[in-house]
């Protein structure tokens, strides 16, 4: 991603103007200034585009030179660049994510600021880093000339200065911004901004917050992976050395030197993990690349090709065989230490069971029926085998437990945010604005129960804070833990007054009473905090203001509306948004909508997707855990062999046989799956706690039962279905040999 | 589940069947030209020679040989545990060959006791469960009933006092007559015994008889292998194998 960045240009920081008409002069006072490395300008818009009958919200991205491109450079993946009005270039992400399908040749209408709709056509598809992360966060994005889109909208010049810095370090790029903004000021003196400044720091790009968190999931998935690994090499290996225990005896009697015997077995265990090794990176190479190109598309909005690290392929060697040998040690120790005598009164199983406290513990347990009570104590007979056995399947438990309770929570959060603003229509504003007699024609909607005028604004605080225009009595269902919500007189009156969310509060030692200086658009204001808000909006680092007094502050006349439907079943609201469209046309008003319910599922779309994707991840941990436990299974089968020959001898079915066997592994399973609750439950805690930091946020951590109860669930089922090939292995033994296996 | 009650497996429901034998003249165990390979790999073994045997019922039998003469494989037959290579085997009326593994388990629970050299009890099962345990595979009778029938078993075997101790916690004797009664559990028509005392002090070895005897007086057919010629006077008939083959066969 950072090459793409570098290769794109990606501008260090924006500026919004509202209209920088910009002389070549003025632009190359601009360029001159120390640190920029690059500078551009652009036109950025929304507006809507027509597809088969039906309009599609879109984002235009303005060019001022398609050949001369020195920011966030639009390349072509396909067709031709604009060489003439009335063209344009189709992010490729539009067709990917399947938003807008349109390719070279296709015309396009596209929304003017009269309302009336101009056709474009398309030569080509193409992108830039910063702007395709748009596509699958918001809206399709379309570049064309900077003229083009400033003739659609009526926009009078440029809106935004792209600009490179040659030293990133947040001072050089304040140093240089402030010195920016100093020509602008002198050289267009009524110059207002329209967006807070937008600075990406070295290393970083959109997306790449998630990106970063996604990342740190998976080296917990693979930290766990890895040590679930390394115990199934130690109990593999501990069961090869029992399992030859007489030859090792035998090699031993005829002059084998404890050295040479664990060698052999070190041998062993390095073709063993050298074939895991060659196994692992034949999946893993095509895995990663895979795994990034999701990620990249996801979060960064654009598609990386495949590469292969050598560092991470070395490292990948070093730990497969490293860990290998590391993992057998104490079998090979064990190896070198077996006498000859050990060796010879070898019997398989212990034969002391009832002796250890344990044993009378474990013997207490009611167990309905004989077999499963056999199975059961028979779990305990090898406690560092079972508790070997049991770990990888404990930590393959913590695995579905701790990201499930982290998607959960984070799930939780996101829609949050959908239910706490408690609207399920947001009108966004057009020209002419959302004054309060379009209130009044949204109002009059039969389908319509409630309606108010907000806004969405940004201020700079110890970086950007989302501002929440809002009405005192709002659909946003708020949680006042401090202080009071504003009232409908500090609203009328415009009052700066500020609740703020509470991870913010925390974050900067704000208190109600407190003032706050935050800088606007049209510069710095003083808010006085009257309240602190636990809700989680905006990662509890929101801040709210009555709807008047950001009208206030940036100049502006009107806002968006939030809108209640009397009912928000999808019919309901789809009906009520026609309504509002026809009534709010028919008095000339222009409109655009969104629906919450439609927001909401794609949101939901998108989360269950990374869940299953995090999910799979997980897989290989949950894998590992069972193939331990058919090679412990498995192991016991064999010593227990002559006890089988008895059960069979004294009477024993194969189902009695079955449900024996079947019960020991249900018991080690179990005991795994309690490993694994706080295991899991610390693990979630952990990646929350890591969230937290990231985001500055607070989280309301989950943990339901209901996740135990499926991983429970989960767990059993996986056993049953694993432990067949051992208990196939059972249930034909002929009692003969089994009597007279050793 | 299918249980069958314990009334039908009391010891006068097993005399009758005895009695049935008896009276109709058919010998309890009846081997006839068995023959035995065992085979490793490309080796074949042959255990036993073209063996025919007949025990009447209520027979206290033993069989003598040399280590590796086929002793052991006769019980193993007898018990059909093995397979012969060739020749028919009939214990209890009921051709062997004509039964499946599955059901030559079944069988073998209701009608066949086995006692072996190493005791062989599950040892994660204390003496009382391990008696119990043939009961539950026959699923006879309520679970009160089989722990009632374990403990008489027990008691009879003078271990009354053990019925919760591991058999770690139990001496060798201790627990070879927790075998027995474990082979007594669901009184079968048949007990056999391989090398039972073999692990035994002579003293603990006598007693181990003694018990034996007492069941074979109850009316059940004891036949068990020793290489003890000490041991093996005490029983009323002795079958001498050697090399696979009935060397000779001496009632007394």
């Amino acid at each position: 991603m950072e090459e793409r960045v570098r290769s794109d240009a990606m501008h260090t920081a924006r500026l919004a103007p509202n209209a920088a008409d910009l002389t070549p002069a003025q632009l190359a006072s601009l360029r001159s200034v120390d640190n920029v490395a690059a500078l551009d300008t652009r036109t950025l818009a929304r507006t809507e585009i027509r597809i088969e009958g039906r309009t599609e919200g879109v984002i235009l991205v303005g060019v001022a030179d398609f050949d001369n491109q020195t920011v966030n450079i639009v390349s072509r993946t396909s067709g031709t660049l604009p060489d003439g009005p009335n063209q344009l270039v189709t992010d490729s992400e539009n067709a990917r994510t399947g938003r807008f399908g349109g390719s070279a040749g296709d015309a396009v209408e596209v929304r003017t600021h009269t309302g009336g709709w101009r056709r474009f056509t398309i030569s080509g598809s193409g992108g830039t880093v910063r702007y395709s992360s748009e596509v699958a966060q918001d809206a399709p994005v379309l570049y064309m000339a900077n003229t083009d889109v400033q003739s659609v909208m009526n926009y009078p010049a440029p809106n935004s200065i792209d600009v490179v810095a040659a030293n990133s370090s947040p001072e050089a790029v304040r140093e240089m911004v402030t010195q920016l903004r100093s020509i602008l000021a002198a050289e267009l003196p009524n110059l207002a901004y329209w967006d807070v400044l937008e600075v990406w720091r070295a290393g970083t790009w959109p997306g790449s917050e998630d990106f970063g968190n996604f990342i740190v999931v998976f080296y917990v998935i693979a930290g766990i992976g890895l040590v679930s690994a390394l115990i199934l090499i130690f109990t593999t290996m501990n069961t090869m050395v029992r399992e030859q225990i007489r030859e090792i005896g035998m090699m031993k009697a005829i002059g084998g030197a404890p050295r040479s015997v664990a060698v052999g077995f070190l041998r062993t265990a390095l073709l063993l993990g050298g074939i895991g090794t060659v196994a692992g990176i034949a999946i893993g190479i095509p895995l990663s690349n895979w795994l990034m190109a999701f990620m990249s598309d996801e979060f960064g909005g654009t598609h990386v090709g495949s590469r292969l690290s050598v560092l991470a392929l070395a490292l990948s060697i070093v730990v497969g065989l490293g860990g290998t040998a590391a993992a057998s040690w104490p079998a090979l120790r064990r190896a070198a230490r077996i006498t000859v005598r050990e060796a010879i009164d070898d019997h398989g199983v212990v034969g002391t069971y009832g002796l250890r406290p344990l044993d009378r513990v474990v013997a207490r347990i009611p167990v309905a029926a004989r077999r499963s009570q056999l199975g059961v104590r028979n779990a305990t007979r090898r406690t560092g085998r079972t508790i070997a056995t049991a770990l990888p399947i404990g930590l393959a438990v913590a695995t579905m437990l701790a990201f499930g309770s982290v998607l959960i929570t984070a799930v939780n959060e996101d829609l949050n945010t959908f239910d706490l603003e408690g609207g399920d229509i947001i009108l966004w504003n057009r020209n002419p604005g959302l004054d309060a007699q379009a209130g009044a024609l949204i109002e009059s909607v039969p389908e319509v129960a409630f309606a108010h005028p907000m806004v969405y604004s940004s201020v700079e605080l110890d970086g950007e804070r989302y501002v929440w225009g809002l009405t005192a009595t709002s659909t946003y269902d708020h949680d006042v833990i401090a202080g009071r919500w504003f009232t409908q007189e500090e609203a009328d009156d415009a009052d700066r007054v500020v609740v703020v969310g509470e991870a913010l509060a925390s974050k900067l030692s704000l208190e109600v009473g407190d003032t706050v200086s935050v800088e606007t658009r049209r510069g710095p204001i003083d808010l006085d905090i009257v309240g602190i808000d636990g809700q989680l909006v905006n990662n509890a680092q929101g801040m709210f203001v009555p709807f008047e007094t950001v009208l206030d502050y940036e100049g502006w006349t009107t806002g968006h509306y939030w809108v209640r439907t009397a009912d928000p079943e999808p019919a309901t609201v789809t009906t009520a948004a026609a309504g509002i469209q026809g009534v709010l046309e028919n008095n000339g008003y222009e409109v655009a909508s969104s629906l919450r319910y439609i927001d909401r599922d794609q949101n939901m779309a998108e989360n269950r997707l990374i869940v299953t994707v995090v999910m799979a991840m997980g897989l290989p941990v949950v894998a590992i855990g069972m193939i331990g436990l058919v090679s412990a299974m498995t192991s016991n089968v064999l010593d227990r062999t002559r006890e089988i020959g008895i059960l069979r001898s004294i009477g024993a079915r194969r189902r009695d046989l079955r449900a024996m066997f079947r019960a020991e592994g249900l018991a080690i399973a179990i005991l795994g799956w309690l490993i694994g609750i706080p295991v899991g439950y610390g693990l979630a805690r952990f990646i929350l706690w890591v969230f937290e930091r990231r985001f500055d946020a607070a989280f309301t951590f989950r943990f339901p039962l209901w996740t135990i109860a499926i991983s429970l669930i989960i767990t059993l089922t996986a056993t049953l279905i694993v432990i067949r090939l051992p208990l196939r292995r059972v249930v034909r033994m002929s009692p003969g040999l089994a009597l007279r296996y050793e | 589940m299918n249980t069958q009650s314990l009334a039908s497996a009391t010891p006068g429901a097993r005399l009758l069947e005895i009695e049935r034998h008896i009276i109709s003249g058919v010998p309890i165990i009846q081997l006839r030209e068995i023959e035995k390979v065992y085979r490793s790999g490309r080796v074949q073994y042959p255990a036993l020679r073209g063996v025919d045997l007949e025990v009447a019922p209520g027979e206290l039998m033993a069989i003598v040989g040399p280590s590796g003469s086929g002793k052991s494989t006769i019980l193993n037959i007898i018990t059909g545990i093995d397979r012969p290579t060739a020749g028919s085997v009939n214990v209890t009326g009921r051709d062997l060959s004509r039964l499946d593994e599955e059901a030559l388990a079944v069988w073998r629970g209701g009608h066949i006791g086995i006692v072996f050299q190493f005791f062989q009890l599950l040892p994660t099962l204390t003496a009382h469960e391990n008696v119990m345990l043939p009961l539950d595979f026959a699923r006879l009778g309520s679970v009160g009933e089989r722990s009632d029938r374990a403990a008489s078993r027990l008691a009879q075997v003078g271990l009354s006092g053990h019925l919760n101790q591991f058999p770690a916690e139990l001496s060798g004797g201790e627990q070879q007559r927790v075998a027995i009664a474990r082979a007594l559990a669901c009184d079968p028509s048949i007990v056999v015994a391989d090398e039972p005392t073999g692990n035994l002090d002579t003293d603990t070895a006598a007693e181990m008889f003694s018990v034996l005897g007492d069941v074979n007086r109850d009316g059940t057919t004891v036949v068990y292998v020793t290489h003890d010629p000490a041991l093996a006077e005490l029983a009323r008939r002795v079958v001498s194998i050697r090399d696979g083959s009935v060397t000779g066969d001496d009632r007394r």
